[in-house]
């Protein structure tokens, strides 16, 4: 390993946040060996545990996590959380109560020598009464552990090596670049066009639990400006790719189930906080921009709590979104007129929004988002003098709101949005399931001029990747005239298998979120089902 | 290091390749008439469902030159070395997207039963009108036809400039366009979702 990376890790250390720093230290755990059993993302350690995992023997281990170095007076006002953390036994459905566990302080500082001395005389009197020693790891250590277990995966070619540095150093305050991010993710995981044979699964998992803490190197911009979508979207991409490897190696998904528990829990963090910012953020706006930047925003902020929330339905955990539940979909009802589209990147986001709304008590609003979000996505694909173009889901989302405000186009770029339609006939079908026959009439001459767009992979697993070289475009022209019972009986008759997300719907929401290129019928009807599933069993249970 | 501009160079680059995009279809003619070029985005085949159910393969073929521009060149004439070098390669790039058009569009017609054989009779302003009883004509909100385009040698092309039509052949002209039109029309009138 370079100079440069093992610089490059460190420097991440020292500045990483708490949240991150302990999302980045599970991943560690998980390529150690140990197998994460909690990890307390909210508020103060539970009694001064941070995070509790088993090692390879079964032995349980708590950890009490600290950034910075330790001195006297830090120590005096951690000491009652080390008790706690030494003293109080593990209080954790799967372990044996009483059960004695190694208490590790973790910091990324170094320990002052005096503070040393007070915690080994302290070490002589827990011993003397039954408990473990307090082991430490301290900065130079823990960093030698982040080196030796992600070093080795770390890309070392130029210009895979620099775009990694070049995601970790720039402004965080942006938007994720999708493309990069693809690119820095297939040059750590096996991803290479031929398959590379005797490629074992403790291999693919090897790089795969490396990868999740080069993740967390990569995102440390996002981190430090605290952007919590572009680490949504990043969590999701990554988990998405692991689903990939899943599907190419044939790998059993409990194989992952350590590493996805972590991504899982730092989505909901993530997800906690953009609700926290939303709800708290009136005093932070700037006047001049807010009118201009929220309805975009608007649109991205309540699609990912939407996706959350049937994130939640479908099985996914959350210790906290039931109690916003009921004030978030009144929030959302109130904005609703406040969602604007830039491009069919925000399609998946408003979509969600009005299934959220449908799911939860708010039938007509939801559906009146849904007819409305049907009608912006025909009608701005249609060349005109007047019209308000509907970019391609492939544009960056930033670019897309530049040119949607009325930012003067790039006189080099294609027109990537008359006529070609990517998320139209998922929308068109679902209209057709809900039996919106006279909103579907209204359109239909426009909808005749579109030619629907639908990415079809080589193999199934590229699917899951955001972009791919090979594979084909399927271009669809609609029948004319068009018979609405054929077109019913297709909404009808559409839903397959969605593959991998079958034993991981809860994360097919945030797949189409992230991926707007892939609003594709299969996917996005199953959702619709999977949701009305769920819907009523919560029913049948309550 | 001298001083450098990267922004500015790549924006004269994106002229420039933007210069060689309009070359080329300024000298293919046929790129002209396309409404949009179809962009993709992902992947490298498209197939395309048309809307009477037919399915078409649309293979990608790699068109390309070389490009060369002498250091002497760049100096003598600045830019312009540039701006002929790009023309060379246009003119090359066209020949060959022309060709592949062609060949395709020779292959569609022959696919679909739209080739008109001519038998080796003089071309008359009446090939004209058998070719366009074979086509589909669009015409716009004020009932003008969009005609087509002929594609032809130049010594077709000259001969049909010069093509008087007679009485006869301009009334059978204007039944044709009255069929293409109610044609057109039952066309538009399919454009419906019906029950």
């Amino acid at each position: 390993m370079s100079g440069v990376t093992a610089r490059a890790i460190e420097d991440w250390l020292t500045n990483a946040t708490e949240r991150s720093y302990q999302t980045a230290f599970c991943h560690l755990l998980n390529a150690m060996g140990y197998s994460v059993i909690q990890s307390t993302t909210h508020g103060p350690a539970e009694e001064g545990k941070d995070v509790i995992a088993k090692d390879i023997k079964g032995k349980v281990t708590a950890f009490q996590l600290k950034r910075g170095n330790i001195n006297v007076a830090e120590w005096r006002k951690m000491k009652s959380e080390i008790e706690e953390l030494v003293e109080l036994p593990i209080r954790h459905s799967s372990v044996k109560q009483n059960i004695k566990h190694q208490p590790v302080l973790v910091t990324t500082g170094f320990i002052n020598e005096h503070v040393q001395s007070r915690i080994d005389g302290q070490n002589i009197r827990w011993k003397s009464k039954g408990f473990s020693r307090l082991e430490t790891w301290i900065g130079s250590e823990l960093l030698m552990k982040f080196i030796q277990h992600t070093g080795s995966f770390i890309p070392e070619p130029v210009p895979e090596f620099h775009r990694l540095l070049g995601m970790m150093v720039k402004s965080g305050e942006g938007q994720l670049d999708k493309y990069e991010f693809d690119l820095i993710l297939k040059s750590i995981l096996p991803f290479g066009e031929k398959k590379i044979k005797g490629t074992t699964h403790k291999e693919v998992l090897k790089k795969v639990k490396a990868a999740a803490v080069i993740v967390e190197f990569a995102l440390a911009s996002f981190d430090k400006s605290e952007n919590d979508f572009a680490k949504i979207e990043a969590y999701v991409l990554f988990t998405c790719y692991i689903l990939a490897l899943k599907i190419r190696y044939e790998i059993r998904r409990e194989n992952f189930g350590q590493t996805l528990k972590i991504i899982e829990d730092a989505v909901d963090d993530c997800v906690k906080n953009l609700w926290d910012a939303t709800i708290n953020n009136k005093d932070l706006i700037d006047p001049m921009t807010e009118p201009v930047i929220a309805p975009y925003r608007n649109t991205l902020v309540y699609g990912t709590l939407a996706a959350h929330g049937l994130w939640c339905l479908l099985g996914g955990r959350s210790s906290w979104f039931d109690s916003i539940r009921k004030d978030l979909a009144k929030e959302m009802t109130k904005k609703s007129d406040m969602m604007f589209l830039a491009s069919e990147a925000f399609v998946p986001a408003k979509f969600l929004v009005s299934e959220f709304l449908r799911h939860n008590g708010r039938i007509p609003e939801g559906n009146k988002i849904f007819k409305k979000l049907l009608q912006e996505s025909i009608l701005r694909k249609v060349e005109g003098e007047t019209s308000r173009p509907l970019w391609d889901p492939y544009m960056p989302i930033e670019q897309a709101i530049l040119r949607d405000i009325g930012k003067p186009q790039d006189i080099f770029l294609p027109k990537t949005w008359a006529r070609q339609s990517y998320s139209g006939y998922t929308l068109i079908l679902i209209s057709a399931s809900r039996l919106l026959k006279q909103d579907l009439q209204l359109l239909w001459y426009k909808i005749t001029s579109l030619i629907f767009h639908e990415f079809v992979p080589v193999c199934k697993y590229q699917f899951l990747l955001w972009n791919n070289r090979n594979g084909q475009m399927f271009l669809k022209m609609l029948p004319r005239p068009e018979r609405w019972s054929n077109l019913y009986k297709e909404a009808n008759s559409h839903i397959k298998k969605t593959g991998v997300f079958n034993h991981f719907e809860h994360w097919l929401p945030y797949f189409l979120l992230v991926y707007p290129h892939r609003f594709n019928v299969n996917m996005v009807l199953s959702l619709v089902k999977m949701i009305g599933r769920n819907s009523k069993s919560c029913k049948l249970q309550s | 290091m001298l001083p450098d501009f990267p922004e500015v160079k790549k924006f004269s680059q994106e002229s420039l390749m933007h210069f060689l995009y309009m070359s080329i279809v300024q000298k293919t003619g046929f790129m002209q008439l396309l409404r949009q070029p179809e962009i993709i985005l992902e992947g490298n085949k498209t197939t395309l469902q048309r809307y009477d159910g037919t399915i078409d393969d649309l293979p990608m073929k790699r068109s390309g030159a070389g490009m060369r521009i002498r250091c002497d060149d760049l100096e003598e004439k600045g830019l312009r070395a540039v701006l002929d070098a790009i023309e060379q390669v246009a003119t090359e790039m066209a020949n060959q997207q022309t060709k592949q058009f062609i060949k395709r569009l020779d292959e569609i017609t022959r696919e679909s039963g739209q080739v008109y054989d001519n038998q080796g009779r003089p071309f008359t302003f009446d090939t004209i009108l058998d070719l366009l009883e074979t086509l589909d004509i669009d015409f716009d909100k004020h009932g003008q036809p969009s005609m087509p385009t002929i594609m032809a040698g130049s010594q077709i092309i000259n001969k049909a400039k010069n093509l008087e039509p007679t009485n006869e052949q301009n009334k059978r002209y204007n039944e044709i366009l009255g069929r293409k039109y109610s044609e057109w029309r039952d066309r538009e009138s399919n454009r419906r979702l019906v029950d």
